[in-house]
């Protein structure tokens, strides 16, 4: 898992390259552009074209039929009878491509949540740095402890939350930059990256523990040892929205919008029956 | 052919479709964005709101050398005090300076005015009605027409005259101005604006201990809590949801996690978390209240103090104010006003007067805290200063500053030896509060001036001054004692508000707010028996006279310096809710929160050891404000009234007819 998180991340940072100095909306108009061509190819290259064109056809043909006839009315319930069954049909076509773009467009989502969902910390900004461990340990005995380069400032002392098996610090941006903390559970060191940055940057939230499931949805950072008390350690990152005209709308949204809306744009010029 | 299929003319479409799109939205995001065709105009009038700032105290930081900006001011223009109100109330004077007119004008009279028909008070400036038709789906209550909050300020304001010129204006949370009179104009509304509950301003307290405080607390709520295994569970009360049946309140719960050792807890509101050392402010939280799952929500934000974990856990929440990005009710205009100022400079307190007063008078919080919360009040207000003036290019700026009027009213007893809640062990930490205040606004002042040019018109000015208040006279227990007003039940005096045991029919006048007094006139009064004409002209003589020789037994001063008619002050056409007398009390005294909600102690008099110790509710004359200009001021004897008169005449602009003042210049 940790190969291929490493080549999608640095795959998308390649694309991200030239938009981290931009305005966010840049960087997603293009994702966008290239989602919405990615969703035609698979559409064009694995659907049955000529079917789905069929399809459509048949479906056109008889809501004319409805419209010429709508003093019959056994034709025309026997024509919607039939638009429902093309429909089918047509769904019946549309479900291959769907299924192979099903995993591709998880894999785009999760590497867009992590430059669209949340933005880096900003200079003299506060965050909550949790650590969260897999079992009820002794908090105030074992020994945890948080150090952090020039740059981040730990706030102390720590905070212990025993029912959650939970400590907590505040964490201060001092200067721009990745930053490596480093979380001392007992004998045992762990690291986690901080960001402080204006540029549109891959982010890690959280970095978890070794499971095929976590290392999918959290790959912005590699997982923490095998057999580690620590279940997470999270930096609580700001929320980023993209802002139109004073409205503050979550990226997901955009980009689905974006991507349909350029899909159905293109879809006469690369001669994909959608 | 297949390759055929790709034609440029296919290619042309496809690409045309994308810079369609493309267009749409930059065009969207532009026309979001734009200020609106204002013309530009090189002239500017600056004109700097500093609430209660007082024309004594700053005489003498300025001869003491220590606000230099005034000084400077004063150096190349003028400084004069300024007639303030009949009453010098916040509301009435600064309706007086948004219109040019006196109360007669405008209608504003007192904080609180009455409804002749039932003599009940109700808030002078603004008022709130619910939607006027409902439907009933099951335990729902859906609304059918909006609700409405209307201002009742009547008058133009001077902004919406400069409109009328097509000369812009922005307008900075003015007092009397909520919700925000009708204008394309930017404004923000300031004092008067409600918190989610509606109220001016309810702090929350949760506490181990609630009875270490008052049982009456007036301005919040306590909350008692327990802390089982280092976790509070506790909610926020919001307001009623009249979106159901009996209109429960709307609550969000929230979580309060306590390190077992150190000094600190994490706080958990919704999806909201913040982690606070005792002794510390948390920034804004946001927090929803649901109405209707997925139909209506009512947005807040708040602040969170943690005031101590061990041994008691105290924990105090700001009122919840209107989040400004999406408030319920109107804040400002254009609405998208203060989504850009909050989009700009972060979130900020929207409620009326957010100097938590209440709180520090109830002992919830310290002089120390109180002065910690009104330090970020101004710290956010030096922010949004600061941009406003930064994009200040032409038309009218006016910027208004709160924190010395409430500093002045809570500190004015740790500058006076004389006043009752003097505390000479405090005097060493907090003997300077007001002082220090005056230095504050002096660094405000300073940034402005340095924005003004030749082309701009520097207005510095404040709707009244301070005096103390050592002594609380109940007007309406003189009334009583000399016959003026019968009650119900003897023996129940002093045990109800708002009129309750007063018997109508045996009464000719009665006192609400903090300077009115009203006769009982038949035809006005729903149970009136003075008639208008000679008998109420007698009454009110007589009355004159006998208030004006009021003496206090402890000290042998006189209680009342002058009785002023207001069918002799006030003109205008807006006198329907206008009291008969206003009452100017003397140097120290005011009249008695009592006799502001028609109560009838026992007691005539009362010592004032509240931490509210310096006041204006007074006669005007002793306490006028100030006006400050880097022009000459021409007439001499300047009163709130004449600075709209004064700002339209700068922009060339003839006076309306209704406007009782002049031009100073």
């Amino acid at each position: 898992m940790g190969s291929f998180n490493f080549l999608v991340n640095r795959l998308f940072d390649g694309i991200f390259y030239l938009f981290i100095s931009l305005n966010p909306w840049v960087a997603m108009i293009v994702v966008c552009l290239l989602t919405g061509i990615f969703i035609l190819l698979i559409f064009r290259y694995t659907s049955n074209q000529k079917g789905i064109r069929e399809a459509k056809d048949k479906i056109k043909a008889h809501f004319l039929e409805i419209r010429l006839f709508k003093d019959d009315f056994r034709l025309m319930i026997r024509a919607q009878g039939k638009i429902l069954r093309y429909n089918l049909v047509y769904m019946k076509h549309s479900l291959k491509p769907m299924m192979i773009m099903i995993l591709p467009l998880v894999i785009v989502l999760i590497q867009l949540n992590f430059r669209f969902g949340f933005r880096p910390l900003q200079l003299e900004e506060r965050v909550i740095v949790r650590v969260k461990l897999s079992e009820a340990l002794p908090l105030r005995s074992m020994g945890i402890s948080l150090k952090a380069p020039e740059g981040l400032e730990v706030e102390k002392p720590p905070m212990r939350i025993e029912s959650l098996h939970e400590v907590q610090w505040r964490l201060r941006a001092k200067e721009p930059g990745e930053f490596e903390l480093r979380v001392r559970v007992g004998e045992k060191l762990f690291t986690k990256i901080v960001t402080v940055s204006d540029e549109l940057c891959q982010l890690s939230p959280r970095k978890v523990s070794r499971s095929f499931f976590q290392e999918f949805l959290y790959p912005s950072e590699p997982p923490l040892p095998s057999n580690s008390p620590v279940s997470f350690i999270e930096v609580k990152y700001p929320a980023r929205n993209l802002n139109l005209g004073g409205w503050n709308i979550h990226w997901l949204i955009v980009f689905f919008v974006l991507s349909i809306a350029f899909g159905f744009s293109l879809k006469g010029m690369l001669k994909v029956e959608v | 052919m297949r390759a055929k299929r790709f034609s440029f003319h296919q290619f042309k479409r496809g690409f045309r479709l994308i810079g369609v799109l493309l267009l749409f939205l930059v065009a969207i995001a532009g026309l979001w964005s734009c200020q609106g065709g204002k013309r530009s105009l090189s002239k500017r009038v600056l004109v700097i709101g500093f609430d209660g700032m007082d024309p004594k105290i700053l005489s003498r930081l300025i001869e003491e050398g220590k606000v230099p900006s005034f000084e400077k001011l004063n150096n190349i223009g003028d400084f004069l005090p300024l007639n303030s109100s009949i009453p010098p109330q916040s509301p009435v004077a600064w309706a007086n300076f948004i219109t040019g007119m006196n109360p007669g004008g405008h209608g504003i009279f007192d904080f609180i005015h009455r409804e002749p028909e039932s003599y009940l008070p109700f808030l002078s400036t603004s008022r709130t009605e619910p939607p006027k038709r409902t439907i009933k789906l099951g335990s729902l209550i859906l609304p059918l027409s909006g609700g409405k909050v209307e201002l009742l300020r009547q008058g133009k304001a001077f902004w919406q005259i400069l409109e009328e010129y097509d000369i812009p204006a922005t307008i900075f949370r003015v007092p009397s101005n909520f919700p925000p009179a009708k204008t394309k104009q930017r404004t923000i509304s300031g004092m008067g604006t409600p918190d989610v509950l509606g109220t001016y301003g309810t702090f929350s307290f949760y506490t181990e201990q609630p009875k270490e405080l008052r049982e009456d607390i007036s301005g919040g709520a306590v909350f008692p809590v327990e802390v089982v295994d280092n976790v509070v569970k506790a909610q926020l009360v919001g307001p009623p949801n009249t979106f159901k049946e009996d209109n429960p309140t709307a609550v969000v719960d929230f979580t309060v996690y306590i390190d077992p050792e150190n000094r600190m807890a994490k706080i958990v509101v919704q999806d909201e978390e913040v982690i606070l050392k005792e002794g510390e402010w948390s920034q804004w939280v946001r927090v929803k209240f649901r109405m209707v799952r997925l139909l209506a929500s009512l947005r807040g934000i708040c602040r969170f103090y943690l005031k101590e974990t061990h041994p008691v856990f105290k924990l105090y929440v700001t009122p919840i104010n209107l989040d400004p990005k999406d408030p319920a009710m109107p804040i400002s205009t254009p609405k998208s006003y203060s989504k850009k100022l909050c989009r700009r400079l972060g979130y900020f307190y929207t409620q009326g007067m957010p100097e938590d007063t209440k709180a520090l008078d109830q002992g919830v919080l310290d002089d120390g805290e109180f002065l910690k919360q009104a330090e970020i009040v101004l710290d956010e207000r030096m922010r949004m200063f600061n941009y406003e003036l930064e994009r200040f290019r032409s038309g009218l700026l006016f910027f208004y500053f709160s924190t010395l009027d409430q500093g002045t009213h809570m500190f004015w007893r740790l500058m006076d030896p004389e006043h009752p809640s003097y505390d000479p062990q405090l005097v060493a930490k907090y003997g300077n509060v007001v002082e220090t205040l005056y230095l504050k606004m002096d660094e405000a002042l300073g940034i402005a001036l340095g924005y003004v040019d030749e082309n701009t018109t520097l207005i510095v000015m404040s709707d009244h001054g301070f005096a103390p208040f050592y002594r609380g006279f109940q007007l309406n227990t003189w009334l009583k004692e000399n016959g003026y007003v019968a009650l119900i039940d003897e023996w129940r005096q002093g045990e109800t508000e708002f009129f309750m045991n007063t018997d109508w029919d045996n009464t000719m006048a009665y006192a609400l707010g903090f300077n009115g007094l009203y006769i009982n006139q038949a035809g006005r009064e729903e149970y009136g028996i003075v008639s208008p004409g000679e008998e109420k002209e007698a009454l009110l003589e007589e009355l004159a006279e006998r208030l004006a020789q009021v003496r206090d037994p402890q000290t042998g001063l006189q209680v009342i310096s002058h009785v002023y008619r207001t069918d002799e002050v006030y003109q205008g056409e807006a006198m329907k809710y206008a009291p008969d007398l206003i009452i100017g009390y003397n140097w120290g005294y005011r009249a008695s929160n009592e006799t502001a909600l028609g109560q009838f102690p026992r007691e005539l008099f009362r010592d004032n050891t509240d931490k509210w110790s310096g006041d204006h509710c007074m006669d005007y004359v002793w306490i006028p404000g100030i006006i400050l200009s880097n022009r000459e001021i021409k007439y001499r004897q300047p009163a709130l009234y004449d600075i709209a008169p004064t700002i339209l005449a700068e922009f060339g602009i003839p006076l309306p007819k209704e406007m009782v003042g002049r031009p100073i210049f």
